[in-house]
């Protein structure tokens, strides 16, 4: 399976970015996603009532396919860690202070995990096969066997697969809470959204060729760069914050890696890169996707 | 390659098993009423498709030790014990899970929520633990020492049907020799609330079908199939129960949460599954209907029927008036309930049913009747657009 055509939204400027490897900079808790113009890909009508990760599923998508200079794919899988986060506390939050009754459907409607994947579809028109895995830092992992699988099945022969999730000043509330009581570190928490166009033959705007993915561990093999959190190799989740899809941007940056070519930009250095690992880790569950540059 | 199951397991209000599923639906005895177990105001007015048995109670059958686990999880282990224990399969690195919720661990979480939201009160915050999807599917594998493949679908209410098909895909492409598929959702308030604030609940008993339908009545369920190659099966001298012969996933693109008026997106599902399976739709011998019994629904779900089968309409029903619309299960449980009718020769009753939708040139199958029934079509829709058909074939 090729991939090639990506666009993430991130704490970086990554978002329309040929080079997004010589602007990185450090983040902290109070670091902001940088965000695209919504307006561009969303009437902003609909824009006003859509939580983040709408917004960042709607816009990465979409500028996803268009990189790729395709109408439409034949599929869409996303994953997603928690899915929509603000819309499902904004209706629970609702149920308990209005006593259960009088509220409105609208955060309800939109905390549905594949309102990501179904509002790409009404927004593209895009009736093909519409998939969310939710399975913690697994979510895009899966989402990426799943294009494997339908491209394998003879059912697809481009998918856009997608990684999103978002961070609210509750949730992170709610997970400092939760962490203490756990006795866990919490790392910095971030988010994002990350689209992937995966076909079954090599397009103009192909980048590598996916020839491993792990779902359950590390591949052990020779490459000439390693993304990785937090072991060796370059710590990506330094610069996109820690979540259940921070993955997401670790594959964007690989991609981008591959076409930078020559980096030195004091974080990390790597010459014309052919081979690229990269890895995730966290809360018991571990991932790695090995890329080979066409 | 021809996929078998070879092992079913379900636990819903008409039942804690599947015999217990079978006899109700062929004693036409709906599960659906008062809620005991389920705290929320809703109870007080709306009727509700409840699991029988307390979280102690599943707790207890399942030997789980730990309090730390979702009702969701709880039901889901509950029926893939079933399921696998009737196929009698090992446990190894071959076998995988693909399991399916929409709301994951809320029914647990809420015990968290209620005091947060209405004193600030964060004591019991370690709930949120179980809170994801993930976190539900990735304890029932560990409770059953699945290692492989695992994810969960959440695709709303097609979930499970989702799950079947992402299965029926993995065995054909030599991922796993054996695979868990299937979904889970408890009732929970914030479920409850969220389709009352969509105007969509019935208060009395839903009518699937019926003119004068009012809406759903809400359920909790969890069902799953063992699935491995036609071959396979064989070698190991399993039982194989049912085939899964068609599947396909499409969507509406039309709207959020309603059905397109002219059902396009279940007709390209119901089309692409038949294509699939290699089978006309003449082929067909029983159809389980989504049918929630909401207005939009079935409308649209019979106007997609008539485009797919014309004149020539195998029995139709919905089960929901037995279980409630059980959300990401019901496609697990409908899917029971299909291997069931091919099994028992048995089509299942449509309940609740008063009048004829005016447009229908057809109404839905009103008694337990037997037939011979060798293709069962079987519907899941979801929010999001999310269309979904599995199709099941006699072996």
């Amino acid at each position: 399976m090729y991939l090639g055509a990506a666009s993430c939204i991130s704490f970086q400027d990554t978002f329309g970015n040929e080079n997004p490897w010589n602007s990185l900079v450090a983040i902290n808790a109070e670091t902001q996603l940088v965000q695209p113009d919504y307006k561009e890909f969303v009437n902003p009508a609909a824009l006003r009532r859509m939580s983040s990760v709408l917004k960042m599923g709607a816009a990465a998508g979409k500028s996803c396919l268009q990189q790729a200079g395709l109408e439409n794919a034949d599929a869409i899988t996303v994953g997603t860690g928690l899915g929509c986060v603000r819309d499902t506390l904004k209706f629970l939050s609702a149920v308990y202070q209005d006593g259960e009754g009088g509220l409105s459907p609208t955060a309800f409607i939109q905390s549905t995990h594949n309102s990501i994947a179904g509002q790409l579809a009404l927004m593209l028109g895009n009736h093909g096969y519409n998939m969310t895995h939710v399975q913690g830092a697994l979510s895009l992992g899966y989402s990426l066997s799943d294009a494997e699988l339908l491209i394998g099945e003879g059912d697809a022969k481009t998918v856009l697969v997608g990684a999103v999730d978002e961070k609210t000043d509750e949730l992170v509330a709610l997970l400092s809470k939760l962490s203490e009581s756990a006795d866990y570190k919490m790392p910095a928490i971030g988010e994002g959204g990350a689209f992937f166009l995966a076909s079954r033959d090599k397009l103009s705007s192909s980048v590598a060729k996916m020839v491993g993915l792990n779902l359950t561990g590390k591949i052990e093999e020779e490459v000439d760069l390693v993304l990785s959190n937090p072991s060796k190799g370059f710590n990506y989740t330094q610069f996109s914050g820690e979540h259940f899809t921070s993955i997401g941007f670790g594959l964007f940056m690989a991609l981008k890696a591959f076409e930078a070519g020559k980096v030195d930009n004091g974080h990390v250095s790597f010459v014309h890169p052919t081979r690229i690992l990269v890895h995730h880790q966290l809360l018991g569950q571990e991932m790695s996707i090995l890329l080979e540059k066409v | 390659m021809e996929i078998a199951v070879t092992g079913i397991g379900a636990i819903s209000a008409i039942g804690n098993d599947v015999q217990g599923n079978l006899r109700s639906l062929l004693a036409k005895e709906t599960g659906i009423g008062k809620a005991k177990l389920l705290s929320s105001k809703l109870t007080e007015t709306h009727l509700f498709g409840e699991v029988k048995l307390s979280n102690d109670e599943l707790r207890k059958g399942l030997n789980w030790n730990s309090e730390a686990v979702s009702r969701t999880t709880l039901l889901s282990a509950w029926a893939i014990k079933e399921a696998i224990a009737q196929a009698g399969i090992v446990m190894d690195e071959h076998v995988g899970l693909v399991s399916s919720t929409s709301v994951g661990g809320m029914d647990r979480s809420e015990g968290f929520f209620e005091p947060y939201y209405t004193e600030q009160d964060f004591a019991n915050v370690m709930m949120l633990g179980t809170h994801d999807c993930g976190t539900c599917t990735k304890q029932a594998a560990e409770h059953f020492g699945i290692t492989a493949y695992t994810t969960t679908i959440s695709t709303a209410c097609s979930s499970a049907a989702n799950a079947i098909a992402m299965g029926a895909r993995l065995i054909r492409q030599g991922k796993l020799k054996r695979v868990i598929v299937g979904g889970t959702d408890a009732l929970c308030r914030f479920t409850a609330n969220g389709f009352n604030s969509l105007m969509i609940l019935d208060t009395e008993w839903c009518k699937p079908f019926s003119a004068n339908r009012a809406g759903l009545n809400l359920g909790e369920a969890a069902g799953y199939l063992v699935l491995e190659s036609r071959e396979e099966a064989e070698a190991r001298g399993a039982e194989i129960h049912g085939l899964v012969t068609g599947w396909a996933n499409t969507n509406d693109a039309y709207h959020q949460t309603a059905s397109s008026p002219d059902g396009n997106g279940a007709f390209m599902a119901m089309t692409q599954a038949l294509e699939k399976a290699g089978l006309n739709s003449s082929d067909i011998s029983y159809i389980n209907a989504h049918g929630t019994g909401t207005q939009n629904n079935d409308q649209s779900e019979s106007i997609a029927i008539h485009r797919v089968f014309d004149a020539q309409k195998p029995p139709i029903s919905s089960t929901k008036a037995f279980t409630g619309h059980t959300l990401a299960a019901a496609g697990a449980i409908e899917a029971v309930y299909s291997i069931l009718a091919l099994k028992e020769n048995k089509l299942f009753p449509n309940l609740n049913y008063q009048d004829p939708i005016a447009e229908n040139d057809w109404q839905p199958q009103l008694e337990v009747e037997t037939a011979e029934i060798k293709h069962v079509l079987s519907n899941s829709f979801g929010f999001g657009g999310n269309n979904s058909t599995v199709i099941f074939s006699k072996t």
